[in-house]
């Protein structure tokens, strides 16, 4: 039987799955380690859905749910997926060849996992154009401290991809 | 390239691939994974409270059918608390736990001081095994076996080996427990906290110090 909160699930996995995927590219080191964090934010989400009042917007909400299971999520905790009958439950798929695109893509994941785990995450919520206003909601920090560690991060950002860019 | 370019190659990639998934198997699995933790606490809090139960039981039929005085009685009593008390303490305790548990829709500071409460109550709680659960569990036996050898009438050597190497299993079990749970402190639940507390730390900074 389908449930209310499998529908809403779903509805958040069909729009929200690259905002998950984003995270997990950033976070997760292995294949294996991806797929258990994909699977761990899921499970965070799903939840998650009864404590969902509509206040925030749902992408917020995902990226707090997704965001900090990826940064409090204890690894050690994981082996009750060891079992798990499925694997690659996830794959992506290029639509639009860009070979050039994707490979400073690749960098950037590359150097964002380099940053410090908070400094990665407001690089990455700063990439898909995140307000400070919403990141300042979802970090639990004021709009002033993101800046600054926004702009820390930047700079950071410059340093490992140095030759890429010319610095913010 | 600037931060803006940088960004609008991220979208421009974003928008030019798309992620498969089977949301069907993945609703699946979440419901199996939901199913499988739900059912881990449920085993351990019912493994615990059977075992308190059957402790107490057990002891407690002890206390009835052989408690020749009241010393001896009155240590078998004591058992069969012990044996009530974990069946009540864990579950309990557990259960407060659980509704302190942390939860990812609340904002990332408010989840990292959550987990690190938790954390910190473990260690609390390994930290003091010996008060909680070691010492109420070896005092009772240490007097039951000085009972049963004091009211033994006849003192003969066999009788001195076999309480000496009863008191001995006691303290030997004991003093393997406290250091087991004390390994577990210094292996997993310190570098959880160092973890936190750096992550915490590092969230509600706002200094200008690169840290590569």
């Amino acid at each position: 039987m389908t449930t209310n909160s499998e529908i809403i699930f779903k509805q958040w996995l069909g729009e929200y799955n690259r905002l998950i995927y984003k995270v997990v590219r950033a976070y997760g080191s292995t294949a294996d380690d991806k797929e258990d964090l994909f699977q761990e934010i899921c499970l965070q989400l799903w939840l998650s859905i009864p404590r969902f009042e509509g206040r925030a917007k749902v992408s917020t909400w995902i990226y707090r749910v997704a965001l900090n299971t990826a940064l409090v999520w204890n690894r050690g905790e994981k082996n009750r997926r060891k079992h798990s009958s499925q694997t690659n439950i996830f794959r992506e798929q290029q639509l639009v060849e860009s070979k050039q695109s994707e490979e400073v893509v690749e960098r950037l994941y590359g150097a964002i996992k380099k940053l410090p785990k908070i400094d990665a995450s407001i690089v990455l919520m700063q990439l898909d154009g995140l307000p400070y206003s919403e990141m300042s909601e979802i970090l639990g920090i004021s709009e002033s401290n993101v800046g600054v560690k926004l702009n820390r991060a930047k700079k950071q950002l410059a340093f490992l991809l140095e030759g890429l860019i010319d610095g913010f | 390239m600037d931060f803006d370019e940088l960004q609008k190659v991220w979208k421009q990639v974003q928008d030019g691939s798309k992620l498969v998934i089977d949301t069907d198997i993945l609703t699946k699995e979440v419901k199996r994974n939901k199913k499988a933790f739900e059912s881990a606490i449920f085993r351990r809090d019912a493994l615990e409270i059977t075992a308190g139960i059957i402790i107490a039981g057990v002891f407690l039929f002890g206390a009835v059918k052989f408690g020749h005085n009241l010393l001896m009685t009155g240590s078998l009593i004591l058992m069969a608390a012990y044996g009530l008390y974990v069946a009540i303490f864990f579950p309990v305790d557990h259960a407060l736990q659980r509704r302190k548990a942390p939860r990812p829709s609340e904002s990332l500071s408010d989840c990292i001081e959550e987990s690190l409460i938790q954390v910190n109550h473990q260690i609390w709680l390994l930290k003091n095994v010996i008060w909680w659960y070691l010492l109420p569990c070896a005092v009772p036996a240490a007097l039951y076996f000085i009972v049963v050898y004091w009211v033994k009438a006849s003192h003969d050597w066999v009788s001195v080996i076999l309480f000496s190497v009863s008191i001995i299993i006691v303290i030997l079990v004991c003093w393997w427990a406290y250091r087991f749970n004390q390994s577990g402190v210094k292996k997993h639940l310190i570098p959880r906290k160092e973890e936190l507390e750096q992550l915490l730390a590092s969230l509600k900074s706002n200094g200008t110090t690169v840290a590569l």
